[in-house]
This record gives C-alpha cells, sequence and structure tokens, in this order.
C-alpha cells in the first residue's frame, strides 16, 4: 500500500467500523488518513522493537508512585 | 494597548478585586455590574461567551453581598464574577459543549469544578465559547459563530478554550475555566496573553464535564496573573470520589510559595526541540524569558529527552480514537449535527486501529518515564506554548518557517502535545509580542502534582516583568 488512500480503501474502513459513508466524504478522510497513518504506522514500528516491549499503555495516571509525588 | 492610571473595577486582578471585597470597599454586585457592563461592550467585537447569565449573576452577587456585610467572608472568590467553559455542566444553565447535538441540554446537576465554585462564593456571569465538543484548536464554532482575539478581532483567540482566553483577556471576568486535553487552556492563554495552568491528571475532577479524550482530559482555570491562577486553583484541586481517575494526593496552598524566590532553581530545555520550527518573535520571546529568570539566579538546563520526536502522531491518534468512541452513536443517528472540521475527525478516528492505539500509548509510558528520569536533575522545562502567534480567524493552515503551509491541527500541538502525553502540569505565561502586537505565552512544565512549583516560577517571571499586565484595546 502506498501512502495514499484512495475513495475505494476508505470504503474497507467503512466497512470495518461500520460507519457507511456518502462518496462526497471520503476524499477527506482519505486525506486526513494519508497524512497521520504513516506516521502512525512509524510510531508503532518504533513501539513494537525489543527494547520496550515492557513497557505497558498508560491508559490513565491514576494513584501516582509515592516518589512522583513532591514532597512538602 | 491601553496603560491606565485609575482602572475601572472590571480592569482589575482577581486579587486585586478579592481585597476590595474582602475590605468592603468594593460589593460583589458592583463587581458583577462592572464586569455585565463590558460584556456588553466587547461581546459584538469577540463573541466570547455562548450564554451570559445576567439576572442570575446579580442576584447571587446580592445574595454575597449580604453575607459579606454579615461577616460571611468565605475567601478570595467570595463575589468575585468568573466564566465557565461551556464543556462543563451548570444546573439549570444550557451546556452545549459548543455543539448543536447538546444545543438545548439542561443539566439537572452541576460539574464539581461548577460546585466547588459555587460554594466559594463565585459568581458565574455565563458559559463561554469553544470548539465544537473541544476537538480542535481554533474556536471556529459553527453553531455559535468564531470567538475572535482581543488583541486583533481578525485573528483566532486559539482553543479550544478560545471563549475563556478571549473573555480573561477582555477583562470580561476575572477568571474563567477551560478545559485541557491537547493544550486546550493553554493555547488561548498564550495567544490571548492570560495565564493558565493544565493540571496534573488526576489533581482536578472531570466529573460532569462533557469528555473529548478521557484519557487526557483536564479542567483548569484561565486568569490574568499566576497568583489568580493560584487562587482558583486553592478552590477546585483535590480529590473527588465522583471521578474514578481523581487522585487521592493531598492538596496544599498553592498561594503559599508565590513569594519563594527562584533562585537555584533548575529549568530544563530540550534544545534541539524546543527552539526548532518556530516562529522567530516566538524562539525571541521565550529565550528573553528564560535571561529574566537567569537574572533570578535560576539555572538554565539542556537536557535530551531521547524519543520526544513521535508525540504529534502519538497525541493525534489518542485525541482522535478516544472522542470517536464516545461520539458513535450520534455520529451515526446526528451526522448533520456536527461541523464539517469534527465530523471528519470523529470519522478519520473511527478507521485507526486498535494497536495504533495502544502503541500510542505505551509512547506515552515511554515518553513518561523520560521525562521523570529528567527531573532528577531539573525542577521544571520551559519552551514556548506554541510555536506561532495568532493565525487568521477561519484559517486551516499556518506558515511557521519557510513559507511551507501546516496543517494547523498538528502544528499547533507542537508543544502542549508533551504535558498532555505525559500528563504532566503545565502552565502558560505570557512573555512578549510579535512585532505586530499580538501575545506570545512560555509554558511552565513540572513534575507530578507539583503544580505549586509551577505557580511560583510564573509569579516571580511575573513580578519582573508586565507582558501580563497588558491590555488588549476594544
Amino acid at each position: 500500500m502506498g501512502e495514499e488512500f484512495t475513495a475505494k480503501e476508505i470504503e474497507v474502513f467503512e466497512l470495518l467500523a461500520d460507519l457507511p459513508l456518502k462518496a462526497e466524504r471520503r476524499a477527506a478522510v482519505a486525506g486526513i488518513l494519508s497524512v497521520w497513518v504513516p506516521a502512525a504506522n512509524e510510531l508503532s514500528r518504533k513501539m513494537a522493537e525489543p527494547q520496550y516491549r515492557a513497557l505497558t499503555p498508560n491508559v490513565r495516571f491514576t494513584h501516582p508512585a509515592a516518589e512522583e509525588v513532591t514532597e512538602r | 494597548m491601553k496603560q491606565t492610571a485609575a482602572r475601572d473595577l472590571h480592569q482589575m486582578s482577581l486579587l486585586e478585586a478579592a481585597q476590595l471585597v474582602e475590605k468592603r470597599k468594593v460589593s460583589p454586585l458592583e463587581l458583577t455590574d462592572a464586569v455585565l457592563k463590558q460584556i456588553e461592550r466587547a461581546e459584538p467585537k469577540i463573541n466570547a461567551f455562548i450564554t451570559v447569565v445576567a439576572d442570575q449573576a446579580r442576584a447571587v452577587a446580592k445574595a454575597h453581598e449580604a453575607m459579606i456585610a454579615a461577616g460571611y467572608y468565605m475567601g478570595p472568590l467570595h463575589g468575585l464574577p468568573i466564566a465557565l467553559k461551556d464543556n462543563l455542566y451548570t444546573k439549570g444553565i444550557r451546556s452545549t459543549a459548543g455543539s448543536k447535538v447538546l444545543g438545548d441540554f439542561v443539566p439537572d446537576e452541576d460539574a464539581t469544578v461548577t460546585a466547588r465554585l459555587k460554594a466559594s462564593g463565585a459568581v458565574i456571569v455565563g458559559k463561554t465559547n469553544m470548539h465544537e465538543f473541544a476537538w480542535g484548536g481554533t474556536t471556529d464554532n459553527p453553531h455559535y459563530g468564531p470567538t475572535r482575539n482581543p488583541w486583533n478581532p481578525e485573528r483566532f483567540p486559539a482553543g479550544s478554550s478560545g471563549g475563556s482566553g478571549a473573555a480573561v483577556a477582555a477583562r470580561e471576568c476575572f477568571g474563567a475555566i477551560g478545559t485541557d486535553t491537547g493544550g486546550s487552556i493553554r493555547l488561548p492563554s498564550a495567544v490571548n496573553g492570560v495565564t493558565g495552568i493544565r493540571p496534573t491528571i488526576g489533581r482536578v475532577s472531570n466529573y460532569n464535564i462533557v469528555p473529548l479524550a478521557w484519557s487526557m482530559d483536564t479542567a483548569g482555570p484561565m486568569t490574568r496573573t499566576a497568583a489568580d491562577c493560584a487562587a482558583m486553583f486553592n478552590v477546585i484541586a483535590g480529590h473527588d470520589p465522583k471521578d474514578e481517575a481523581s487522585a487521592r494526593v493531598p492538596v496544599p496552598d498553592y498561594m503559599a510559595q508565590l513569594n519563594v524566590g527562584v533562585g537555584g532553581l533548575r529549568i530544563g530545555v530540550v534544545p534541539d526541540y524546543f527552539f526548532s520550527h518556530l516562529q522567530p518573535a516566538v524562539h525571541d520571546a521565550v529565550r528573553s524569558a528564560l535571561k529574566v529568570l537567569e537574572g533570578q539566579k535560576a539555572q538554565v538546563v539542556d537536557v535530551e529527552i531521547a524519543n520526544i520526536q513521535g508525540n504529534i502522531s502519538a497525541q493525534l491518534t489518542i485525541e482522535s480514537a478516544e472522542p470517536s468512541t464516545y461520539h458513535q452513536h450520534w455520529l451515526r443517528t446526528r451526522p448533520q449535527d456536527y461541523g464539517e472540521d469534527v465530523r471528519v475527525l470523529l470519522e478519520v478516528g473511527e478507521m485507526l486501529l486498535a494497536t495504533h492505539y495502544l502503541q500510542a500509548q505505551r509512547y506515552r509510558t515511554l515518553l513518561r518515564h523520560e521525562f521523570m528520569e529528567a527531573f532528577d536533575d531539573v525542577d521544571v522545562f520551559i519552551c514556548p506554548t506554541l510555536p506561532f502567534v495568532a493565525t487568521p480567524v477561519g484559517a486551516t493552515s499556518v506558515v511557521i518557517e519557510g513559507g511551507k503551509e501546516e496543517d494547523m491541527l498538528s502544528a499547533i500541538m507542537q508543544y502542549t502535545g508533551v504535558p498532555s502525553l505525559t500528563g504532566l502540569p503545565s502552565m502558560s505565561v505570557p512573555c512578549g509580542f510579535s512585532p505586530d502586537g499580538l501575545p506570545i505565552g512560555m509554558q511552565i512544565i513540572g513534575r507530578p502534582f507539583d503544580e505549586a512549583t509551577i505557580f511560583r516560577v510564573g509569579h516571580q517571571f511575573q513580578q519582573a516583568t508586565d507582558w501580563h499586565s497588558r491590555e488588549p484595546n476594544l
């Protein structure tokens, strides 16, 4: 797959997301995805490298470790 | 810009006005009337509010006046007119989140932040304009009209809390609440010349605030000075059992350390990232600000953050996937009720992979580890808040350098995305103006739950400079 998404390829995403789009909307979606997805893939390649295997997703920062709280 | 000798009531800072209220030299009703008069004067030019509740504000102000006269003084916010971004629930007052979808939504309960401000005696004068559902950085709102920058109404106020930033700058309130996911407090603070803090995630309750991206959303004050900001933060910070992400961390008095100097404080900069790819006026203003702090005996330290590149992609992935999840029902049942820019972003967010999202969240862990390690050697970081000054209203791209147009959304988060991803607190403070008179902000980033040090640095900087006290001609 190249860097540019086509309207036809967006139809596949629509199926996956169960989000049918009218034809005139596909160009705008494709334009953004063509920029964002290569960048996201580059980040994914980095994060898939062995040295980062132990890292877990930090979806919420709750209950901070004691050492992270500034002592007063 | 105005340099007034004898100022009107609405031109005072929050703490200046509070002192007069405490001494009973000025009444809450006088302050409220002054602010409402300024709203009438400024709104046709800047459109900072979606809803103004003048009658209710006057009634509340009168009640507080009676309390104070009877000897019940509740603290620095007592009787002070403030504004709330329209994604905060306000009981009995329409809360649209800048949307048509919630255009008729009148909550039957307050947000925790709203409730805490009311309990402190604040007088709510209205709900401020914002980027629709907070998903964007321009406040070019298709349903309620664009908010305009008080320093130049042809320029944008940034966003998404653009109404709050413009209202504070235009002296339409003594302080406002904004919300910040990827920069939405700090960006409008910078381009409107005001001071605004994004707290540590978990420090301020998000309960009953319409979400953008759950894992990065925060709420915080926007004011004229760092000291005002600390006074408002004292009221809204703290654990809230209604918010499951709220942190159980003790809350200090954020005013207590303001007057402690910055001598010996170590300020980190990441030269290759913080001072590359930005407009010259922004570069020069922030570098000059660092010199001011060095003049106060702070020490500037170069730091390397090995994996800082990539943060904008992570930010965009998370900030699109999470809203698309929240809006999934409405996007299928009421797509025509969204503005075009938000609608396409919500559609895009449905088409990213779960692996993209989770790798972005893992990247947050990596970036946070690197910053936490760097905090062994520095006390705060300082960088520009955004790499450019206010762009024309309606612009969707920006030129930063080399005449090349760049997408606004990616460009605007160059610096604010870092604290958003790492969960670190950060505050934008005015630090200069461009040659054409547009405000510039610098961002102070602190350790988790160490907002007190950020307020101290901001306050000490404002003791040595007057950027924060300048006022737009309206």
